[in-house]
């Protein structure tokens, strides 16, 4: 009996994997296609006029073929993309590997819920798919001309998106984050771009357009670059950034700035809240000199790192300004504040939004200049001179 | 009872504890969140106490508990033939009810998360098949089968996991205060819920060889490990996903998991943790067919249990066809029906019957 239940289970140990291997037909998976009968997508735009209009990119092949561009309309995202599906003659798209999620002006105007919702309810897709949004424009030329063309795919988008934290010009929200700020705050920001035109004929570039706030999902307003660049100094999402200020004396220096760190400091006074600081903190290496003055000396460090408050204060009360005139946190100050404080703010968590606009948010900056690289002082340009008086250089 | 069919008490544990597992993903981001919100992962903290106090007094009756002997058992001698049986046959019914529903979950899961267009009738029949198979042979078999696959389905749950910490946010996990307490607190009640489901061993310790009694020190071990573990499902699918977007979404677990990445370029694997977490259930639903045998060949007093293992699958199959019909059916009955009868099992049934015992004198 042993050696027959033995037998009967090498045949099976046998036989089932051949059902397994999607060969011939005889496979288990009702599902299964070749990877070499899917087009992979890499970016998917959207833009509504009457219907939707879907535009999906997939990747650069391995053969170095430009991306495969298809578009379809619906009446929603859902019917747009079963129609393209429909039309892919030769192969269908995958969805899997989606990265972007691009929308044009037009469909984040008439808002963004829905496609939002498809993401998080269509199993191929997943919700940390990163937004742009196409600052006055629509998606398809977007994806037709950038991610379409044969350096295209979605590395430009990507390269965008690692690129942002440094520069401090924004960042690249998902899917899933863009739908926790709606519903926390009932507001988010996307990261918008813009076409320009590049060097070489029929050349398009992709540049970042500053922030598009989206207001209980629908787009209604963008963000200046100096707001947008508050925005991601108030939120923790400096990386690094590049500055240039001067010496004083007709002289520029340029500085790299370290990671961008700002503590969000309730203030109660009787149990109310009367304040909320913004506390800044930095570091800066000086990148480049044409200067007189040496950087060894603390009044010139002092002088720049001053610069530097001055700049990165103004960016920071631009975006407050900005958030309490629309009179919507998206700069996500109540929750900062309620996790410094939990049991005080709690009593004002109800009413934050009319508290919000009328609160008083000072901003304080404070930056050291830590490094100079490998050049302690600026060249000269000539020998030393001293000054005949005092003997110094 | 067959005393050749003997399996530890780590065998035991690691077959309740794969059951205990897959209850977890899909019960436990949802339910605390519910209750607690930005403060669910502290849930499991706090049905510590209710948990050490059932999990007290499950062992307390067991520890009256003579060679052979289940809690069936012991209900039987406790309450004397009829009021035992029927106590017994009670059990075997909810668990017949829970089988079923256990099963058309995991199929809607398969159709939810993986194949769209498939049908209820196939993943769920495979799945009881498969369980049946199992379980109608040793229990030892079965116990032992769990026990080798039990460090695997621990380590890759705890790999996705750690894979997940970049995507953390301390800002959805966070702020957490006094104010939450009351929150916290109704919060362990699902929790306290899910741990009582590991109570069902109690069904099958007539299998541990004789004198081999559980310690109470290594069954609190195990269960420390457990909390672990589900603070761990708690806090990173809060913490990577929200207590706002849990309430919307219907596998939190999962969809964490989706988004889960390997150096930044390996992405969805979420279909292998489906594979698993089907495994998971197919010995959780194994087990659960077993108990009922149990049970009833308990009531109707026959040796050879075991070969009620495929009767009562093919009932619980018939349940779960009849169960739901759609996903917010079955939702709603996991909100609200199962908790209920769950809790009221472990904290007035067993300890009834445990006291009558006492006063009896028969235990």
């Amino acid at each position: 009996m042993r050696g027959r239940r033995y037998a009967a289970a090498c045949l099976a140990a046998v036989l089932l994997p051949g059902l397994c291997s999607g060969c011939a037909g005889n496979t288990v998976y009702t599902q299964l296609r070749d990877v070499e009968s899917l087009e992979l997508v890499r970016t998917v735009g959207v833009d509504r006029e009457e219907q939707v209009t879907v535009t999906v990119v997939t990747g650069l092949s391995a053969g170095g073929d430009a991306p495969i561009t298809l578009q379809e309309q619906g009446a929603t995202l859902a019917e747009a993309m079963h129609m393209l599906e429909q039309s892919a003659s030769r192969r269908r798209p995958f969805y899997s590997h989606t990265e972007y999620l691009v929308l044009g002006q037009s469909a984040a105007e008439a808002g963004i819920l829905g496609y939002l919702d498809y993401f998080g309810r269509m199993l191929e897709m997943r919700t940390d798919t990163g937004v742009y949004l196409v600052r006055d424009g629509d998606a398809a030329p977007v994806l037709h001309s950038v991610c379409g063309g044969k350096d295209g795919g979605d590395r430009i988008l990507a390269f965008l998106k690692e690129d942002l934290p440094r520069t401090g010009q924004g960042y690249v929200a998902t899917c899933l984050e863009t739908a926790v700020s709606l519903e926390r705050y009932g507001c988010a920001l996307v990261m918008a771009i813009r076409l320009r035109p590049g060097e070489e004929p029929d050349a398009v570039q992709v540049r970042p357009a500053g922030f598009g706030v989206l207001e209980n999902g629908r787009l209604t307003a963008f963000l200046s670059d100096a707001e947008s660049r508050g925005v991601c100094v108030l939120q923790n999402r400096v990386r690094e950034m590049a500055l240039v200020t001067d010496d004083g004396q007709g002289g520029k220096i340029s500085l790299q700035l370290g990671p961008v760190r700002t503590a969000i400091v309730p203030v109660f006074a009787n149990g109310a809240l009367v304040r909320l600081d913004a506390q800044i903190r930095s570091t800066a290496n000086i990148t480049e000199m044409a200067s007189r003055r040496s950087a060894e000396d603390p009044a010139v460090r002092a002088r720049i790192a001053s610069q530097v408050e001055e700049q990165l204060t103004k960016w920071a009360q631009a975006a407050v300004d900005c958030a309490q005139r629309m009179g919507l946190d998206f700069l996500a100050l109540g929750g900062a504040a309620a996790r410094k404080a939990p049991v005080r703010f709690a009593a004002v968590q109800a009413a934050w939004p009319e508290v919000f606009p009328k609160l008083d948010v000072a901003v304080t900056a404070q930056v050291e200049v830590i490094r100079s690289y490998d050049m302690d002082a600026p060249l000269s340009g000539g020998p030393m001179r001293r000054n005949a008086e005092t003997g110094e250089a | 009872m067959k005393q050749k069919d003997t399996l530890t008490p780590r065998q035991l544990s690691a077959l309740l504890f794969l059951g205990v597992l897959s209850a977890a993903i899909r019960l436990l981001p949802k339910a605390p969140v519910a209750f607690a919100g930005t403060a669910a992962w502290l849930a499991p903290a706090a049905a510590a106490a209710p948990t050490a106090l059932f999990t007290l007094i499950l062992m307390g009756f067991l520890r009256g508990r003579r060679e052979g002997e289940g809690l069936g058992e012991l209900a039987l001698r406790s309450l004397g033939p009829a009021a035992g049986r029927a106590v017994c046959a009670g059990v075997a019914l909810w668990l017949l009810f829970y089988s079923g529903f256990t099963l058309r979950v995991s199929a809607e899961r398969l159709l939810s998360s993986i194949y769209k267009s498939g049908g209820v009738l196939l993943f769920a029949g495979v799945t009881a098949a498969t369980a049946a198979v199992l379980a109608a042979g040793t229990l030892r078999g079965l116990a032992r089968t769990a026990e080798v696959f039990f460090p695997l389905a621990v380590t890759v749950l705890t790999v996705v996991l750690a894979a997940a910490v970049p995507n953390l946010k301390a800002e959805y996990l966070l702020p957490v205060s006094r104010l939450d307490l009351p929150g916290v607190l109704r919060a362990a009640l699902p929790v306290t819920n899910l741990a009582g489901l590991y109570g069902y061993a109690g069904f099958l310790t007539g299998y541990l060889p004789p004198g081999r009694r559980e310690r109470s020190r290594a069954v609190f071990r195990r269960l420390a490990w457990g909390f672990a573990l589900f603070t761990a499902i708690l806090f990173m699918t809060v913490g990577t996903l929200s207590a706002e977007m849990i309430g919307h979404i219907h596998n939190p677990v999962f969809t964490m998991i989706q988004n889960v990445h390997f150096y930044g370029d390996t992405a969805h694997i979420d279909a292998l943790i489906v594979v698993l977490w089907v495994a998971m259930d197919v010995f959780w639903l194994g087990t659960l067919f077993r108990i009922q045998a149990e049970l009833a060949g308990l009531i109707a007093g026959l040796r050879r249990r075991n070969r009620l293992v495929w009767p009562t699958a093919a009932a619980a199959m018939a349940v779960c066809l009849l169960t739901g019909p759609t996903q917010f059916d079955l939702t709603r009955i996991s909100d609200r029906v199962i908790p209920g009868v769950q809790l009221a099992l472990m904290f007035v049934v067993l300890p009834g019957v445990y006291l009558v015992g006492k006063l009896r004198k028969r235990l």
